[in-house]
Parts: structure tokens; sequence; C-alpha cells
């Protein structure tokens, strides 16, 4: 198991920009969504659902990954920033081209969407630098390592296809049809986010459950059939395959997720904290998620006959939310409330601890607000869903305005982490024997 | 100076994640006092523990605090690795895994 050293990890004031601007992605996402008509329903590839998917993804979900990474590469993986500075401005790069790229897509403006995917590509290459160095992919392997490293080599990959497309939106020479849109897709949420999200979970869900007694068997099996089907499926994805083909590809890409969904069913049933907090509680959501993900993704794949003309992408915006919302989106939701406190308590009042009073992590954020947080955003997800399985606006907006308050609410929990003055009073009281918390 | 003593300092001494002190989770392996020096031997719940250098540095200042002419030799290690059997019944009831 890697030893951490926090003390090598980025400062707070690098890594909190990025985790506060993750809630401004999925709550665009969500307004995005709030705001649907019939053309979301009409089409996977109308504007307003890949405006939302790019808003919930580089704006939400890659955004904390990247957060997470500067911090959780030189503190886990033993790795280091190859420059603080190049973060920073790199930070600039992404908040300024992602809500232009979001922006873009939705006015379906080729222009812009040049411009600002070019901003979105610089952050990406400026992001890699770093990353590569932070999660050491050259050193001797671990689990998470190998993990992230996979996923850094699919994000790339990803880009590159995307970025192919924004300026003639055309693949080369060929047009971009919905395969190669699915394949793009598979790549970046299977590839890049559930890689990530599976390799960081391999390394926190033991240590913040406190699990001793069990070991993950099937982390490098998940982690094989996870790579290969994200990277040989969403090429044969998008060669627009047949139903028979496209159902191989849809159980294919289902294993790797599934064998690391046993990981952690058998993690979580062994912890020895038994009482589930936030980040507990969301680890089996997203589970929950997940495999409605694995269900509808097979009936995606079985394709026409469960499609009407009208609403022929309900299923696959369902899918599509239920894996990037639901899976992805609550896992982070629930990390965040683990990975900020600890970190502002790390930086903030790990030298004050034993020298006076200070605040347990549990005192930095409130978990039954979290929790209500965590149910709302999941409520929202299931909603949404269902409004588009069911091919129901209404119900869609609804389950849309959901997770768009939840998220505003996890905007407000997270910058109450960062900014509130947690028991500030006790910080300089003398310390007594026995009293020191 | 007397074992009992410093363990009831390292009472004071919180895991921050866990919310519970370091004795009553058995994290303190080893207490010796002779001659006015205090040797302390503490491991943390796992070896990826992010808090392990934030233990060690609280468990220093406290045994330094309390015992401030004594000299502290404090050493944090992994072996044996912790389990969850060496925590006393409170801290055990705390994680849930027994009945208050």
């Amino acid at each position: 198991m890697m030893r951490m050293n926090p003390s090598n990890s980025a400062p707070l004031g690098l890594v909190a920009p990025f985790l506060l601007m993750a809630p401004l992605g999925l709550l665009a996402a969500g307004l995005l969504l709030a705001t649907s008509d019939a053309s979301s329903l009409a089409g996977i590839n109308a504007p307003r659902n890949v405006a939302a998917a790019h808003a919930a993804i580089i704006g939400g979900l890659t955004t904390a990954i990247m957060g997470a990474i500067y911090q959780l590469g030189p503190a886990v993986l033993g790795g280091r920033l190859v420059s603080q500075r190049l973060a920073r401005i790199q930070f600039g790069f992404h908040a300024v081209s992602v809500p232009a790229f979001v922006w873009a897509l939705l006015e379906w403006n080729v222009m812009w969407m040049s411009v600002a995917a070019l901003g979105v590509v610089t952050s990406l290459v400026l992001f890699l630098i770093n990353a590569v160095a932070a999660v050491g992919m050259r050193r001797p392997n671990s689990v998470t390592r190998a993990y992230l490293s996979a996923a850094l080599v699919m994000l790339v990959i990803t880009a590159s296809l995307g970025v192919t497309w924004v300026s003639t939106l055309e693949h080369l020479w060929f047009p971009v049809t919905l395969g190669r849109l699915s394949g793009h897709a598979h790549m970046g949420l299977l590839g890049w986010l559930g890689l990530t999200m599976m390799g960081v979970s391999y390394q926190l869900v033991p240590m913040f459950n406190v699990v001793q007694k069990r070991e993950p068997r099937l982390a490098w099996a998940a982690l094989a059939s996870t790579c290969g089907s994200a990277l040989v499926g969403g090429l044969v994805l998008m060669s627009d395959p047949g139903r028979e083909v496209r159902l191989s590809v849809a159980a294919a890409m289902a294993v790797g997720p599934a064998l690391w969904s046993i990981d952690m069913l058998r993690l979580l049933l062994a912890r020895s904290r038994r009482t589930l907090d936030v980040q507990g509680k969301a680890t089996f959501l997203s589970l929950g998620f997940l495999a409605a993900t694995i269900v509808l993704g097979l009936v995606v794949a079985v394709g026409e006959p469960l499609q009407d003309g009208d609403h022929s992408a309900r299923w696959q915006l369902a899918y599509g939310i239920c894996g990037i919302g639901g899976w992805a989106g609550i896992m982070w939701v629930g990390n965040s409330y683990k990975i900020l406190p600890f970190l502002v308590w790390y930086h903030r009042y790990r030298f004050l601890a034993g020298r006076g009073r200070v605040p347990m992590i549990n005192d930095i954020y409130d978990d039954r607000l979290a929790t209500a947080v965590l149910w709302c955003y999941a409520g929202g997800v299931a909603l949404l869903a269902a409004g588009a399985g069911l091919a129901d606006l209404t119900v869609l907006r609804v389950g849309a305005g959901l997770l768009a308050g939840a998220v505003a609410a996890h905007l407000g929990t997270l910058g109450h982490i960062l900014f509130a003055p947690h028991a500030a009073a006790a910080v300089a009281q003398p310390l007594g024997r026995g009293a020191l918390r | 100076m007397t074992t009992e003593e410093v363990a009831e300092v390292l009472r004071g001494v919180y895991d921050p994640e866990l919310a519970i002190d370091i004795v009553s989770l058995g994290l303190v392996y080893g207490i010796e006092t002779m001659d006015g020096e205090v040797a302390v031997t503490i491991t943390t719940t796992s070896p990826a523990c992010p808090m392990g250098d934030a233990l060690y540095g609280m468990t220093e200042a406290v045994l330094h605090y309390a015992f401030p002419l004594a000299k502290v030799d404090l050493e944090l290690t992994h072996s044996p690795q912790w389990t969850v059997e060496m925590a006393e019944r409170a801290a055990l009831e705390e994680l849930g895994l027994v009945r208050r």
C-alpha cells in the first residue's frame, strides 16, 4: 500500500479554485437541461445535450479531477508538480475557455467552437505536463497510479478525437456520425472519468472506511478490461456498427466497472468504520447508478426497436445522465466532502494541533447537510434520467432543476468549508491535559 | 512522570479523521519512562493514512507541553500493522463495531 506524504502536496490556494469551479460546471449542465425542449429528446447530438455533457464533463468533473490530481499525486503517489505557476496559469485557461466552449456548443457557433477549443486544449496540455509528473507515471506501479496513468492516456486520445472535429465538424474527410460521437463519448466517460474514479476509489475507500481485512482482488483485471474495452470498443463504435456488435461492445464495456463494483462492495462490507458518512453513502449510491448505467447501455445498444421517432435519443440521454451525473457525479460529490475538509485541516490546523484546541475534520463540515445535498443531487439525477427515459419533458426539467439546486447547495457548502472560521475562537486556547480537542 | 501519566496526556491527541483519541484507538504501541526521558511508539490506522505526520507532530507537541523538562523520543511505526482489535471498547463503540 502506498504511504502518503501530504507535506509534498500542492498548496490549498492552488487546489481550491479547481474544487470550487467544478460545481459550476455541473450547475451549468443542470441549468441547460432544465431549459430543455423537445430537441433534447429527438437527438443526442442536439446542441443543448452536447453543451450540457461538456459542461458536466470538462467544466465539472474534469476540473475537480485536475485539482484532485494536483493534490493527491504528490501526496499519495510520490510524484511532484513540475511548476505550481504552470498549474495556476492552466486554471486561468481552463476557467475562461471551458465556459466559452460550452456556450459555443450551445449556440453551435463553429468559429467560436474552434477558438474556445484551442483554449481547452491548451489547458489540457498544461495540465498533462504537471499531471504526468504528479502521478509519477515512470515510477513503480501501484493500482492507483496505473489507473491514473491509463486515464491520462485516454484523456489525450479523447481530446485529440474531439479537437479534430471542432474546426470543420468533420473527422478528417469523414462526417461526424452518431457512431463517432459515441466512440468519443465512451472513451471520455469510461476511459478518462471511469478509470480515474476507479483508481482513486481504490485508494480512498479503504482509507476513509478503515478497511483492513480485505484486499481488492479484481483491481488489475478491472483495469485491463476497462482500458481495452474503452479503447477498442470506442474505436469500434466509431464505425457505426450493427446491433450485435453494439451489444458486444456494451457488454465488454460493462465488465471492468462491474469487477470494480464487486471490489468496492467487498471492501465496504468489510469496513471497520461501520457508521457510514457522506462519502460511504455516496459510494453505495454511485454503485447503484453504475448498475442503472450498465442496463441502460445495453438498452441503447439494442437501438431501433426501443426507440420511437420523435424521442429517439431518450434512452441515450438517460444512459448519459446515469453515467455522468450518477456514477461519476455522485462519487465526486461524496469525495469532495472528504478531500476539501482534509485539505483545509491539513493546511490550516495541522501546525496548531497539539499546541491548542483545533477542530476535527468532522467539525469542518456538517455531515447531515452534506448528506442532504447528496440525496437531493441523487434525486435530481434519478428524476432527470426518468424524465429522459419516459420522454417526459416536465419530469426531466424538474429533475434538472433539483440537480441544479443541489449543486448550488454543494458549492455553498464547499465555500463554507473553505472560508468559514471553524472553531477559530478555540484555536488559541491554552492546552490542558486531556483537553486537546 | 509515569507511563500512566503519559498515557493520560496522549488521550488528548485525536485522530482528526475519526475524532477518536489515539490511546483508545490503540495507536500507542509503547510508552517507556526513565530518568527524565519518555519514549513513545505510535502508529496510524493504515500505512496510507494521510495524517501520519500530523499525528506525529501533535503527539510530539503534547508531550513537550506536558513534560517540558523531559527528553522525548517519539517513533512512528507500521510494524506490526494496526488492526481494529487493538482499539479499546469505547473506540469500537464510536466506530459502530459494538453496541453502546
